[in-house]
Parts: structure tokens; C-alpha cells; sequence
């Protein structure tokens, strides 16, 4: 009986990445969210069927490292941070980007847009929140780029309840936060205006890269490319279309919509996150920006030796990524409009 | 007429102490709120956690992620219960296996949830079985322990008896261990309930795409602290709701411990031995009743 009813309701999860050559099981940080509106789009508007490809959505939490998710083979391709791809090739990992929609980084260091404090070299002798422990790296690695050490300030754990940080900086309790830059939407949204003061090479790193094995990009290549078309294809809509984007999100996610003010500040976030450096090559990968990101990993003790990024980036499939008609999008995205009064 | 008098007063006992309560404990919150102890950013008026209970409860937002959570609660408690009472039940009747499992039993009730969640989503997926088997894990422990309290506790006279009576092993288990037992059993049972709850939210937090620990999250998130308060608040109802029904299941189980259900069903067995008195009588038996035969034990 016990073996009956552990089959029975293990039996309700999911079976992880197919073998299906047209599905793409994909996971990212949060679940179905305005931060990541691409993919929402994509379906909404047809783009993933469009492209032959059966896309499935997962939600690995951050608790859960996505390169192992990617080597276990429980998904096919998964958002991973840039300093977690390198130390997984430091540690013998053999991860590939061949994908990266964020051009700029998700996390930074805020001040409140009062506060005298007008860049991160000012902030020696200050007191400095973070989000968790973990992000102790990340200020270590600003400091360095800004010419400082970790000894020049105090840093503080203050968590990522947007609420208690807000409250923390109203009582003057913390000079600057590090943390994510949806946090920070949330936080300036409610009333505590705040100013970005993260180095610009350091603000300039990707955020949240796509992650795949090599064998998964050799045997569902194809499919891949046509997810990513996808992705790119909604992420181009965001760009030209926010309007509609907003539209879309609202019904899809009503749960984020609570909060007006929140919620259109995260969407404009999250459409400039995804702004391309160049609009030709959406999800391009740059090899200048990860060897920025390795150095300061470098430099703070997180990674004993450097790893060649040639063998971590791939951009062989940009192209074709990229090689959708604009025009043909937006005349999706009109008829959409003109089907659901907007 | 004094039973339509009893159910008043009974749902007045029941329900006016608590809501007294409640009213000390709302003014406590506004005071805490006027005085700036804690700050609105933080913690919402109560009447505004209302007003977003009622707007949630009527909008298309929390249905869905309401059953989620349901379903993950009822079925990992489901779940920990079949494996603690299979466990439970053997340990108890045989020392050896006692021995073997519960210094892993009690291993698993101090290992931190929060440190083990993630390796079981990895094992499990990310669909709702990560989460039931949260749920089971920690609904485990308070049914194990009470199950194999309940079993050891049983009064040694009475086991005597049994024994002397001529009772096999399993009329013993059957008609001693089991009765005698099921009150504690029934009290981790209750408990586990509300652990379930805590288990599938624990595994919402870290990785699900639905459920109410999700969308407590994505209210946080968003400052929505009244919102968010609102979830916690059918979370709560939704914990009553469960322990409401392992109380009823207490009562219509272990009948004997009140004294209603105990009245009811004694009148049930005399009219039934009224019935019996009125038919024919069967042919006298050619040999006496045992005692064994007397105590119900054999026919």
C-alpha cells in the first residue's frame, strides 16, 4: 500500500527534459513573471507554435543551482547567473551560453536618490545592506572595481523582503543596499525614490544568460533555434510594442498587477534589461563583458583559474536567431490588437 | 425542545470566546500601528487585510493556487500518514524494528526542511510531487511518534486479559491495540495536518508556479503587504478547515471518548437488540459458551 500511494502521487511531477526533439523544457529564476516577458509573449502570440517548437516552462527557484539542473538533464536550457557558469567551468562544468536576452546586469547597489553618496567609490566607511550573504561577492567585486576594498565598508544582512529593506532605508539604518534591480523597482515604486550607484562595468554584465549542455545543443538544435527565435521575437515586441506587452502581461500574470505602480515600474525594468546592444543581434553573447565578470570573480578569491570564455559562449546560432521579419511581427502584434481591443 | 436550546448555546460557547479574542487582538494591532511600534510598510491595517481577503476571494486570482495547495497538503499528508503508520505499527509490535528506525526517525524530524526542500525538488521535479513530498516529510514525525506512543501505552492488565482469554495476535491488535491506541494516534494525526500545510508552502517558496506560498511571494514582492496578509489569512482558514475535519474523524473514530456519539450509538445497538428479541429463538446450542466465546473473541 505504501508503494502504491508513493507511485501514485510521485507520479504527479514532472518528467524533466524530453527526448521529444521539437520540446524545450526551460527554466527560469521566478515563476510565469512580467520580469521575463518574453517567453509570455512568445505564446500568447503564437511565436513558439510559429516556430514548430513545444516549449515547457519549469520554476528551479534560486535555491537550486541551474547548472546542475541543465547537467542532471532535468531541463533543456536554464537562466544561470554569469559568476555561477564560470565557476562551474572553473570546477570542470562544460555549460554553454548560446544565449544571453539581458544585456545589463539584474543586480546593483542603490542609494536613496538624497542620499550625498553619488557614486560606489564614496561609500568607504558607510553601511551597506545586502540581500543575502551571497551577494557579499558581488560588493567585494564592486569595491575592486571602484577602487576600494571589502574592509572599507560594513555590510549588513538584510534580506530581500522589499518592505523591511524600504523600512530599513527610511530609518537610515543602511546607506546603500545591494541587491536585485526588481527589488529596487518595488522599493522606488512605493515611495523611497532611489539612485543606481553600480560601476558601470560591473552594471554592464549580463544578467541571467542562458545555459544548455553541448550534447542538448548538438541533438535539439534545431528546436533551440526556434525557441530562442521565439524569445527574441517577444522580446522585440517589448522593445517596439511595450503597450501591448502590458496588455498581455496583465491578463497572463493579474497576480503582479496588485500593485499598479510596482508593476509598471518592473515592466519598464524588465523591457530596458532586455534592451540589446545591438537591435539586430537580440540575446547576442560578448565575450568582453565575461571576461569583465571572471576577472572580478578572479580578483575576490571566488575562482582559483581563469577559464577560456571561447569555450563557455557560443554565439553560432545568433544569427539565425535573429533571422525573423520585423515587419512580419508587428503585423502580429496589430492583429492581436485588433482581436483583443487593443 | 431542550436539544433546540442546546445548539444555541453550544455554537455561543463555541464561537464567543474566540471572537472576544479576536477583538483584543485587532485593538492590540491598531495600537501597535497608531504608536508606530511597527511600521504599516511592514504590517497592514487589519481592516485593509479584510478589505483584500474580500476582493481576492471574489476575483479570478487565488482559486487556482488555492487547490494547489490543497491538493499538495491533502495528499502529502496522505502520504506521510500511510508511511509513518506502516512504520509505526510494526515498530511498535516488535522491538527490533523499533530500534532500527527511530533514531532515523528522529534524525528526519531535526534535519532543518529548508536545507533538505531543494535536494527533493531536484529528485522529484518540479511538478506538485516535490511539494507533497515536502508536505510528508514533515507531516511524518508527529504520526510516527504517537502511532508507536499509542501502541506502547497499552494497558498491561488489559493485554493480560486478552492473553489469558485465549486471544490470537491479531484479535489482540484488532480489537485492543488499535482501539486503545487510536486516541493519541488521532492526536498526531491532527497535528500533522497543519505541518502538511506548512510543508507544501515551504516547497511553494522555493520552487512552484502555483500555489498560495507563490502568490504570497509575488504580493511581498510587489509592497503589497495587505494582499499578501490576505493569503496568510486563508492559509489559516484552510489549516482550520483540516484540523476541523481530523477532529470530526476523531469523533466518528474514537466514539467512545464522547459521550453524544457514545449515547447515539449505544441507542443504535439496543434498538438493533430489541429487533433481535422480537424474531424466533434459534435452536438451543449442545455445548456451554467458553469465556472466550463470552468476550466476543470466537464464535
Amino acid at each position: 500500500m505504501v508503494s502504491a500511494t508513493a507511485l501514485v502521487l510521485a507520479g504527479c511531477g514532472d518528467d524533466g527534459a524530453s527526448d521529444d526533439a521539437s520540446k524545450i523544457t526551460y527554466s527560469l529564476p521566478t515563476p510565469e513573471s512580467l520580469l521575463f516577458y518574453p517567453p509570455i509573449v512568445a505564446e500568447e502570440l503564437g511565436f513558439f507554435d510559429q516556430e514548430g517548437v513545444e516549449a515547457e516552462f519549469v520554476t528551479a527557484g534560486e535555491e537550486i543551482p541551474s547548472t546542475a539542473l541543465v547537467e542532471n538533464g532535468d531541463v533543456d536550457i536554464a537562466m544561470a547567473d554569469i559568476d555561477e557558469l564560470v565557476i562551474s567551468h572553473a570546477r570542470g562544468g562544460t555549460q554553454v551560453v548560446p544565449f544571453s536576452p539581458q544585456h545589463s546586469n539584474t543586480a546593483g547597489t542603490v542609494v536613496p536618490e538624497d542620499s550625498p553618496i553619488q557614486e560606489f567609490s564614496e561609500l568607504a566607511g558607510k553601511t551597506v545592506g545586502l540581500a543575502s550573504e551571497e551577494d557579499t561577492a558581488q560588493v567585494e567585486a564592486q569595491l575592486l572595481a571602484a577602487g576600494l576594498s571589502g574592509d572599507d565598508i560594513e555590510t549588513v544582512v538584510v534580506g530581500t523582503s522589499g518592505a523591511l529593506v524600504k523600512e530599513t532605508f527610511d530609518a537610515g539604518e543602511i546607506d546603500a543596499y545591494v541587491g536585485a534591480r526588481s527589488d529596487f523597482t518595488a522599493i522606488a515604486a512605493t515611495g523611497t525614490p532611489l539612485r543606481n550607484i553600480t560601476p558601470d562595468d560591473v552594471q554592464a554584465i549580463d544578467g541571467n544568460p542562458v545555459a544548455v549542455m553541448p550534447e542538448t545543443l548538438e541533438t535539439k538544435r534545431e528546436a533551440l533555434i526556434g525557441f530562442f527565435r521565439a524569445w527574441a521575437m517577444g522580446q522585440y515586441v517589448g522593445l517596439e510594442h511595450p503597450d501591448v506587452v502590458e496588455q498581455i502581461v496583465r491578463e497572463q500574470v493579474p497576480a503582479e498587477w496588485r500593485n499598479e505602480a510596482v508593476a509598471e515600474a518592473a515592466l519598464a525594468g524588465s523591457i530596458e534589461l532586455m534592451q540589446p546592444d545591438d537591435p539586430e543581434r537580440i540575446g547576442d553573447v560578448r565575450p568582453e563583458v565575461w571576461e569583465t565578470a571572471q576577472d572580478l570573480l578572479s580578483s575576490v578569491g571566488i575562482i582559483e583559474e581563469t577559464t577560456d570564455i571561447s569555450e563557455i559562449l557560443d554565439d553560432s546560432l545568433i544569427e539565425e536567431i535573429n533571422d525573423f521579419d520585423r515587419a512580419e511581427v508587428d503585423e502580429a502584434v496589430e492583429q492581436w490588437q485588433e482581436e483583443n481591443g487593443g | 425542545m431542550a436539544s433546540k436550546l442546546a445548539l444555541p448555546r453550544r455554537i455561543h460557547q463555541a464561537v464567543t470566546p474566540p471572537l472576544i479574542f479576536l477583538v483584543f487582538l485587532v485593538l492590540f494591532w491598531k495600537l501597535a500601528l497608531w504608536n508606530e511600534w511597527v511600521s504599516e510598510t511592514v504590517i497592514p491595517h487589519p481592516e485593509d487585510v479584510v478589505y483584500s481577503f474580500v476582493d481576492l476571494v471574489f476575483s479570478d486570482i487565488i482559486w487556482d493556487d488555492t487547490a494547489a495547495t490543497l491538493w499538495e497538503t491533502v495528499a502529502g499528508f496522505v502520504l506521510g500518514a500511510v508511511i509513518a503508520l506502516s512504520l509505526a505499527i510494526p515498530s511498535g509490535l516488535w522491538e527490533t524494528m523499533r530500534r532500527m528506525l527511530h533514531p532515523y526517525a528522529i534524525g528526519l524530524q531535526v534535519t532543518p526542511r529548508i536545507a533538505v526542500a531543494p535536494i527533493i525538488i531536484a529528485w522529484a521535479g518540479f511538478g506538485y510531487s516535490s511539494k507533497i513530498w515536502i508536505a510528508a516529510i514533515i507531516a511524518f514525525f508527529p504520526i510516527y511518534v504517537n502511532a508507536l506512543t499509542g501502541i506502547l501505552t497499552v494497558d498491561e492488565e488489559s493485554r493480560e486479559m486478552f492473553r489469558s482469554l485465549g486471544a490470537s495476535r491479531w484479535q489482540s491488535f484488532s480489537r485492543l491495540v488499535v482501539p486503545s491506541s487510536l486516541p493519541i494516534m488521532f492526536a498526531g494525526l491532527k497535528t500533522a495536518a497543519g505541518l502538511a500545510l506548512v510543508g507544501a508552502v515551504v516547497g511553494e517558496f522555493i520552487s512552484a508556479q502555483r500555489g498560495l506560498g507563490v502568490l504570497v511571494q509575488q504580493f511581498s514582492y510587489q509592497l503589497a503587504v495587505d494582499d499578501a496578509f490576505a493569503v496568510i489569512l486563508i492559509l489559516m482558514f484552510m489549516g482550520l478547515l483540516l484540523f476541523a475535519l481530523m477532529e470530526w474523524l476523531e469523533r466518528v473514530t474514537v466514539f467512545w471518548l464522547h459521550d453524544a456519539r457514545l449515547v447515539a450509538r449505544t441507542r443504535r445497538r439496543q434498538a438493533r437488540a430489541g429487533k433481535r428479541a422480537h424474531r424466533p429463538p434459534d435452536p438451543p446450542s449442545s455445548s456451554t459458551a467458553t469465556p472466550s466465546e463470552t468476550a466476543g473473541l470466537t464464535r
